[in-house]
């Protein structure tokens, strides 16, 4: 009975959800997004979510994301991966759509004068105020490959930054936790992402829009950066052809040829250029479109660009 | 008696000296004085004829002196060489003095220039200069002990109720007018005499003959450097015992102005005595029989332009003192206590207690243990005691505790280390101030006033911190994750404020991580480069690559960031086999003609692949052609085994295996 209730789960509505259409070289990688920030402000979530922990000695495991970038994980990276695609495919879009149609965002703070912040829960209750509306937290399976632990996921957001909050499953949740977390992260949180915000408005550097694109994937820590996607959250929404992602896949499960390193550059009819580039476990696809281009050009090309975005790694 | 001090209301923050100065008291023969510039006690017998006694803190004299009359004051020069003896209300007489031949018996003085002048009283100041206040104004002389003259330097004119002087800050405090509600401040300078901005304080109506501020209400100090005028208002309420009194202080600044900048609420009223102990203000209150502790440096509530402080802790008693008197034998001893807060106890400047009747003098003195107690708000206790001197063990203590209460605790934490690195910031930049030498003129001030706030701050480094908490934990009692976050922390402090934070404080936080297995937050951390790189971290990294496989990426990142890590980073991707990675790194930092060839044939030897040995034999046969014009190796480079090696792989195969490996060759020369 309880298997039949999964499968029907599964086939009705998981499998409905994998977008197989759209899926690219991304839905191999599935790895995690990092916001770049300076070191103090990354010690200052740490801290923070550090306090939150401690603090609430329910919750077990903390992440913090910005922008849907991580910043700060507790959980390991294979959890993180699982947690994280489901956070910024389902959860957050989902969620911003119900804001977006709310239209005025009901504030925490009962008068405009008392100070106000921004937090509020996207599971959980909608608002501290209405203990009614108490909602549903997830389930989550931490730890799955070494000891499974089931834990609530709670998921707080303020302005552009997600904290994901993994509680003992033996905590009761009712509107007091949730009260004492609002009232707790709400405005600290609020001024430390504007010191996030601060920090990455000076991180971003205004790339010109340049005909060259990259793809960096490191399967250590699962992280990926890629200027060919021009968001996560919509995978359709690339800036190259089918063809060239297809070919990225092609060379991604080449790359055993290529022992501990080295490079694979095919060159397409439609004058697209791509590298596949391997070095200390890290994949890096650069894509370049150049009509008459020599492949020493191109190579040139790829040197400057590894030289640029990837100067404080080893990848040679 | 001694046991049960020690019991369990042993919370007394305050206590007398344990071994106070004993003189004989005060009776109808004996006259005693105090000099509270030299902290001297002057016991006169029969007006010095059967002997005077002078006790102070190092001193034990014994001499007599001829009878011309009462003594109304009397004081040594700083020096000691000259003693001032005034018996008449228009006359200081000196006599000189020295130890070997006690004191001479020719007087000699100079009545006050002003006639009809009554003098107040005298001060020595600088060497053997000497100020005279009479009620006229004040004088300033020079006494020349060797010629037995005395010299007038400078004098003022001015009507005078009274003065204070403080021979800390050679301050002297004059009231004026006819109701005594100005006051005038003068510095005195070896030779001179500078006026301060006279100011006046705000009164009630008085009753004729009475003056506005009086004397005993009036103390001088010195807080944290700063000279102070220490006042004390009586606020009259509706009837005498609603009142309650206030302390203002007043800072000196520059020795130029004066400015009223703090006031303190006592809450209380009736009679009070103030003394100063390690720059805490104390205010003893009679009635109560307790004292208050304050301290100006720490953050009160501000009205615009004084702050309002309130007491540190509860009013406490001070610490009952148990005086050792002769027994009924004489080697027998007993201990008596005696009555604080007694109507016959004197108080002095800055921390002096004297009971004229028990004929004892005391200093009054800090305890910090039990003061620590009663401060409950830890970040208010840890500013606290960084301005204590000599309080670093007790800090350290109470850090410790503090992080017995952890998880709790590390709410505060932020704020008592920020706290903490502030002053530590502020020492290191002036440290690197006086090793870069003087600075430009126009910042001299600036900078030496900063410093000297800071002089008062107890410093804890990040090797203290290191030393006595952080490496301190014990795993029983608390969670390794707990740990982490404390570290993190401090780190986070040090970081904002511009603290390099040093190489011990990151091997702990490495190895607390890889002890909790947390290697994913210890990859973050290097992510966010939190962890300073240096060689040594990456061996560290290396080491744990068998725990942690990342950490062999991280620590080849690490070496690569260094810039001067080429040998090490050749020599992990040797030990990998990642030959030709090797090569082509090689070949990235231009260093083809320098590495050893003899290492890379090695290497590709031990790997078996012969493909692989012919690559790298034929790379350095290049580099030998371009060296030295043959593809042979030098003897030097020790290869001859390496090329009897290649000979015996590859000696008699046809061309075509030799092109395809040729084509290798191109590969990584592309």
């Amino acid at each position: 009975m309880l298997l039949k209730l999964k499968l029907e789960h599964f086939y009705s509505r998981y499998l409905l959800s994998l977008k197989l259409n759209n899926s690219d070289i991304l839905d191999i990688f599935q790895g995690l997004q990092f916001l770049p920030l300076d070191k103090i402000t990354f010690l200052k979530v740490q801290c923070f979510m550090n306090l939150v922990e401690a603090m609430f000695t329910q919750i077990k495991y903390t992440a913090f994301l910005y922008n849907d970038q991580v910043v700060w994980s507790g959980l390991e990276p294979e959890d993180m991966q699982v947690v994280y695609n489901y956070l910024v495919s389902t959860l957050l879009p989902a969620h911003l759509e119900k804001e977006l149609h709310g239209g005025s965002i009901p504030r925490n703070s009962p008068s405009p004068f008392t100070t106000s912040h921004y937090g509020k829960f996207v599971t959980g209750p909608a608002s501290v105020n209405e203990p009614n509306l108490i909602g549903k937290s997830p389930k989550v399976f931490i730890n799955y490959s070494t000891k499974p632990v089931s834990l609530y996921l709670v998921v707080y957001r303020a302005l552009s930054a997600t904290i994901c909050l993994f509680v003992d499953k033996k905590t009761s949740l009712l509107i007091d936790f949730f009260k004492s977390l609002d009232s707790f992260l709400g405005p600290q949180l609020t001024t430390l992402v504007s010191s996030v915000a601060e920090q990455c408005s000076k991180h971003v550097t205004v790339t010109p829009e340049s005909c060259t694109k990259y793809l960096y994937f490191n399967k250590l820590n699962l992280a990926y950066k890629s200027t060919i996607h021009l968001d996560n959250r919509c995978y359709s929404n690339v800036l190259t052809t089918p063809e060239v992602l297809r070919i990225i896949t092609d060379i991604y499960n080449d790359r055993n040829r290529l022992n501990e390193a080295g490079e694979i550059i095919i060159k397409t009819i439609s004058d697209y250029w791509i590298v596949g580039k391997l070095s200390n476990l890290r994949e890096f696809f650069v894509i370049i479109q150049q009509k008459s281009a020599s492949i020493i050009e191109i190579d040139d090309e790829v040197k400057r660009l590894c030289e640029k975005q990837l100067k404080s790694i080893f990848f040679h | 008696m001694e046991a049960d001090d020690r019991g369990q209301n042993d919370d007394y923050y305050l206590e007398l000296s344990a071994d106070p100065i004993r003189f004989e008291s005060v009776s109808c023969l004996t006259n005693v004085f105090f000099d509270d510039s030299k902290q001297q006690v002057f016991a006169v017998r029969s007006g010095g004829v059967t002997g005077v006694l002078v006790k102070g803190p190092d001193q034990n004299l014994n001499f007599r002196m001829e009878d011309r009359g009462p003594v109304i004051s009397i004081k040594f020069s700083p020096d000691m060489n000259v003693l001032a003896i005034q018996r008449t209300n228009s006359s200081v007489e000196f006599v000189n003095y020295s130890p070997a031949s006690g004191l001479d018996h020719v007087e000699y003085s100079q009545p006050c220039k002003g006639k009809n002048a009554t003098i107040l009283g005298f001060v020595w100041t600088h060497g053997t200069e000497i100020l005279v206040v009479t009620d006229h104004g004040v004088e300033l002389f020079h006494v020349n002990p060797e010629k037995r003259t005395i010299r007038a330097l400078k004098c003022l004119s001015l009507g005078v109720n009274w003065f204070v002087f403080c021979p800390k800050s050679y301050l002297v405090l004059l009231s004026s007018g006819t109701v005594g509600n100005q006051i005038q401040a003068l510095h005195i300078t070896p030779g001179n005499l500078h006026k301060l901005t006279k100011f006046e304080i705000e009164h009630s109506i008085t009753k004729p003959g009475k003056l506005a501020v009086s004397e005993r209400d009036v103390a001088l100090a010195v807080l944290y450097g700063t000279p102070c005028i220490i006042l004390l208002r009586h606020q009259p309420g509706a009837n005498r015992s609603m009142g309650t009194a206030f302390v203002y202080i007043y800072t000196v600044h520059k020795m130029m102005t004066i400015k009223k900048s703090h006031m303190l609420k006592l809450d209380v009223s009736g009679r009070f005595a103030i003394n100063v102990v390690d720059n805490l203000i104390i205010v003893h209150h009679q009635a109560s029989k307790t004292s208050m502790i304050f301290d100006i440096m720490l953050s009160g509530v501000s009205d615009g332009t004084v702050m309002h402080h309130t007491s540190i802790a509860m009013a406490k008693p001070i610490k009952p003192f148990n005086l050792k008197v002769p027994g009924t034998t004489l080697s027998d001893q007993m201990y008596q206590p005696c009555q604080l807060y007694s109507p016959n106890w004197v108080v002095f400047q800055p921390n002096i207690i004297i009971d004229v009747k028990l004929g004892c003098l005391w200093y009054i003195e800090l305890r910090l243990e039990a003061l620590v107690k009663l401060i409950t708000d830890k970040v208010l206790l840890v500013e606290f005691l960084m301005q204590r001197s000599n309080a670093k063990q007790i800090l350290i203590q109470v850090l410790q505790d503090f992080m017995t209460q952890l998880p709790v605790s590390l709410m505060e934490m932020p704020i008592i280390f920020d706290k903490l690195n502030f002053v530590y910031r502020n020492y290191l930049e002036s440290e690197i101030q006086n090793q870069m030498g003087t600075p430009l003129q126009n910042n001299v001030k600036n900078t030496t006033a900063v410093a000297e706030n800071f002089k008062h701050k107890l410093l804890l480094d990040q090797s203290d911190m290191y030393s006595h908490i952080l490496s301190k934990f014990s795993e029983n009692t608390i969670e390794p994750k707990m740990i982490i976050w404390v570290l993190l922390e401090y780190i986070r402090s040090l970081a904002e404020h511009g603290i390099p934070v040093q190489h011990y404080l990151h091997e702990l936080i490495i190895t607390t991580l890889v002890h909790r297995k947390a290697y994913y937050q210890l990859h973050q951390l290097l992510q966010y480069h939190v962890v300073a790189d240096s060689k040594p971290l990456a061996c560290l990294l290396l080491s744990l690559e068998n725990l942690y496989p990342a950490a062999h990426q991280l620590a080849l990142d690490m070496l690569k960031r260094l810039g001067n890590a080429h040998e090490e980073i050749i020599e992990v991707l040797l030990s990998k086999g990642h030959i030709l990675a090797a090569l082509r790194y090689v070949r990235s930092v231009g260093m083809v003609d320098q590495v050893s060839a003899r290492k890379f044939l090695e290497a590709a030897k031990a790997t078996d692949d012969a493909t692989l040995f012919h690559s790298v034999f034929k790379f350095f046969e290049q580099r030998n052609l371009r060296l030295h014009n043959t593809t042979a190796f030098t003897r030097g480079e020790h290869c001859q085994p390496y090329v009897q090696y290649f000979k015996y792989l590859f000696q008699g195969t046809d061309n075509e295996c030799n092109s395809d490996t040729n084509s290798n060759v191109t590969t990584i020369s592309s």
